[in-house]
């Protein structure tokens, strides 16, 4: 089970979506498959055609920056981070 | 029960002061005198007493002292808008004179009219004299004379009296003569009712017909007929139960209507229907709803038909950057063209009037591969039910289930200059794609459509195929196309022949449907702006925005100005009137101006420093309803039922 952080940010938009949840994912794009399952549409808030991570959106797995084929452990924890973006 | 004398004298004279309370009521509530009538009461009790008590006549003590008392009070407070302070002390010193006068009176025992004291209290309409009567009718005949006189200057100045005095209307004396009046009407008001209970003659019947309606016409009307149903039902309850005092009938009953109008909201609705079915223009909607898009969020401003208090909610949208608020007449569903700087763009709907939102992106995408990627929703199109998203690369979706899905409408692929315009390097900061999307009026498959930087486009066939519609129009620059190049900031349609059209170069016109445009920059200050609007009901009348051009993009000379065309475009009038004059270097974007469908359309304008304007006569005058909203990109209108 990977233990994923979500940004504030991204909350809001779907009703019951915690700020951390665990998830049985083998990859972080698995990890977002499994979230869009539950919460149809998020994952169009994370990602952009390519299919690659949204330019302001940063995902680090154990703290190292990660891409959405990097694989995750049984024990994984996830940052999803809202980049910086200005004012 | 008309075969009485007294019956008929009582109601002759009831209605006169019952339509004359009705009226001068109306004028009183709005301008929150209420109080001040209270104390011409009080005035009225003493000046009776006085005459009483001097051994003249109750009558000339009454009304010398009423519209005397009207008149000083107006005098001593601010702008004749006499305040608590002044009423409250000649209120308590008038009523210490009328004891005295009272106790001088008894004493002296003038005892044929031992029962004045109790009569001035408490009216008696029943001991009205044929003489009596006839001072009623003139008396409501002068007063309804006065008001249709004074009537719309008077309103001006208690709806607005600051700018009121800014455009020469002499507020001070206004306000003094209708506190005379209101004295005038008091006296009146007193022989029927009695000093005491006269203001729930003038307070209850108009305060009932303010909260049914804000409409000036028929809320004076309103106040009139409650008055009047007041005097006649409280007179008709008095006669068949004599036990039960007149004027407490006449109280109770005005006071009654007011508790329905209160209480009762179908009232409303009704009041609201019936008007509709008599004008169809429909002016008289209850709600006006504005759509603002902002770099923060979308936000709501709703008002009555009378355009004059905004009540602001939101950011909503989670505060993203929203490019265009929008709402569709038939579902009544709002939209939000938003583009999130994080996850992206999305249609946000709100099915409730802003109450709750969510949002959808399904199938806003070219594709998984990524050659062709949206950067942003740029404007939306919402009617019947249907949804039409313009984006940035150039293209639009669409959505049939009120926005939770989209599907790809076109692209106007193979159009002159689309090989061009998804060239990253044709794509400057801030491009929007489709900058905008204009439905004809009646038939839904044909709109027309702005490339940004590219031209205008039409569609009769609901986005299948597509022809530029630029002849005419100007272009300082060189162009690889003969049919596009044109730089199209907006298009607004006037009627089914007619269109304006703001470009980076120029304000033009087209009377045949877009297929050819001729300049009409000549009158204006500058050939650049954004925003545009076209008068509903009016088709030679047009609004712009002129800006100063290149970087600035600004008002010219820091003067906010809409400008005004009443004749398509052969001359240009500024309008200013509200608008700041000095150091005002505002921006207005393409989507920020709106107008609305009333009879007097309301303009209203949104700037890129947050500041919000509305007129509620054309554009005639100006006030600032938002001065502190993050920077606007859109604002729009709409008449709610």
């Amino acid at each position: 089970m990977a233990d994923v952080h979500l940004p504030g940010t991204l909350t809001p938009l779907f009703p019951g979506l915690p700020r951390r949840l665990d998830l049985e994912a083998a990859t972080v794009d698995d990890a977002i498959a499994e979230l869009e399952r539950q919460w149809p549409g998020l994952r169009d808030r994370l990602c952009e055609p390519g299919p690659t991570l949204r330019t302001h959106i940063h995902v680090y797995v154990d703290r190292e920056r990660a891409s959405l084929a990097t694989p995750l452990e049984a024990r994984s924890r996830v940052d999803v981070i809202a980049a910086i973006s200005g004012g | 029960m008309l075969a009485q004398e007294f019956m008929r004298n009582a109601l002759v004279a009831g209605s006169f002061v019952g339509i004359a309370c009705g009226l001068v009521g109306w004028f009183v509530v709005l301008r929150a005198q209420v109080f001040a009538g209270d104390a011409l009461s009080h005035v009225a009790f003493t000046g009776a007493l006085a005459a009483a008590a001097l051994g003249i006549d109750i009558r000339a003590g009454l009304f010398l002292a009423t519209i005397l008392g009207g008149v000083v009070m107006g005098a001593l407070g601010d702008r004749a808008r006499a305040d608590d302070v002044v009423i409250g002390t000649l209120f308590a010193w008038t009523l210490g004179l009328g004891v005295l006068f009272l106790s001088i009176f008894t004493t002296n025992g003038s005892g044929s009219n031992g029962t004045a004291g109790v009569r001035v209290l408490f009216g008696s309409i029943f001991g009205l004299s044929t003489a009596d009567v006839r001072i009623s009718v003139v008396l409501a005949v002068a007063a309804v004379a006065v008001l249709a006189v004074l009537g719309r200057p008077l309103l001006f100045a208690s709806l607005d009296g600051v700018v009121a005095v800014a455009q020469g209307v002499p507020v001070r004396m206004i306000g003094l003569v209708f506190l005379g009046l209101v004295g005038l009407v008091a006296a009146q008001a007193t022989q029927a009712v009695g000093a005491l209970l006269l203001l729930g003659l003038l307070a209850a019947p108009a305060g009932a017909a303010h909260r049914l309606t804000g409409r000036p016409s028929l809320g004076l009307g309103l106040s009139a007929l409650f008055a009047l149903g007041s005097v006649w039902l409280g007179l008709s309850l008095s006669y068949v139960f004599p036990t039960l005092p007149p004027s407490t009938m006449i109280i109770s009953t005005a006071a009654g209507i007011y508790v329905a109008a209160m209480s009762f909201s179908p009232l409303r609705r009704l009041v609201g229907l019936s008007l509709r079915a008599t004008r169809p223009e429909g002016d008289d909607m209850p709600k006006t709803l504005l759509m603002v898009g902002t770099r923060k969020g979308a936000f709501l401003l709703e008002s009555d038909a009378d355009r004059r208090d905004w009540n602001l909610r939101g950011p909503y949208c989670e505060a993203w950057p929203v490019y265009h608020a929008v709402h569709d007449a038939v579902t009544g569903a709002i939209y939000a063209a938003a583009v999130s700087e994080w996850h992206g763009s999305a249609v946000w709907r709100s099915n409730d009037l802003g109450e709750t939102w969510t949002h959808s992106s399904e199938g806003i995408s070219y594709g998984e591969d990524g050659e062709r990627k949206i950067s942003k929703a740029s404007t939306l199109a919402a009617r019947n039910g249907r949804v039409l998203v313009g984006v940035e690369a150039p293209g639009i979706f669409e959505s049939k289930d009120g926005g939770e899905t989209f599907s790809l409408l076109t692209t106007l692929a193979g159009q002159p200059g689309s090989e061009a315009w998804d060239d990253p390097a044709n794509q400057p900061p801030g491009h929007l794609g489709i900058s905008a999307i204009a439905f004809d009026k009646d038939d839904d498959a044909r709109f027309w459509a702005i490339v940004q930087g590219v031209g205008l486009f039409e569609t009769t066939d609901d986005g299948a195929s597509w022809t530029p519609r630029n002849r005419g129009l100007r272009a300082d620059w060189p162009r690889p196309h003969e049919e596009v190049g044109f730089c199209v900031h907006k298009v607004v349609r006037s009627d089914d022949k007619r269109l304006f059209q703001q470009n980076h170069v120029g304000m033009h016109r087209s009377d045949d449907d877009a297929l050819t445009w001729t300049e009409i920059t000549e009158g204006l200050p500058t050939e650049f702006g954004f925003a545009a609007a076209a008068h509903p009901h009016d088709r030679d009348t047009f609004y712009v925005v002129p800006l100063a051009p290149l970087h600035g993009r600004t008002m010219p000379d820091g003067k906010a100005t809409v400008w005004q065309t009443k004749d398509a475009g052969s001359s240009w009038k500024p309008l200013r009137k509200g608008l700041p004059q000095e150091g005002a270097h505002l921006g207005v974007l393409r989507e920020a101006m709106a107008i609305d469908t009333h009879d007097v359309p309301g303009l209203y304008f949104g700037t890129s420093t947050g500041q919000l304007f509305a007129s509620n006569d054309e554009g005639g005058s100006w006030s600032e309803i938002a001065s502190y909203l993050p920077p606007i990109s859109s604002v729009e209108v709409a008449i709610i039922d």
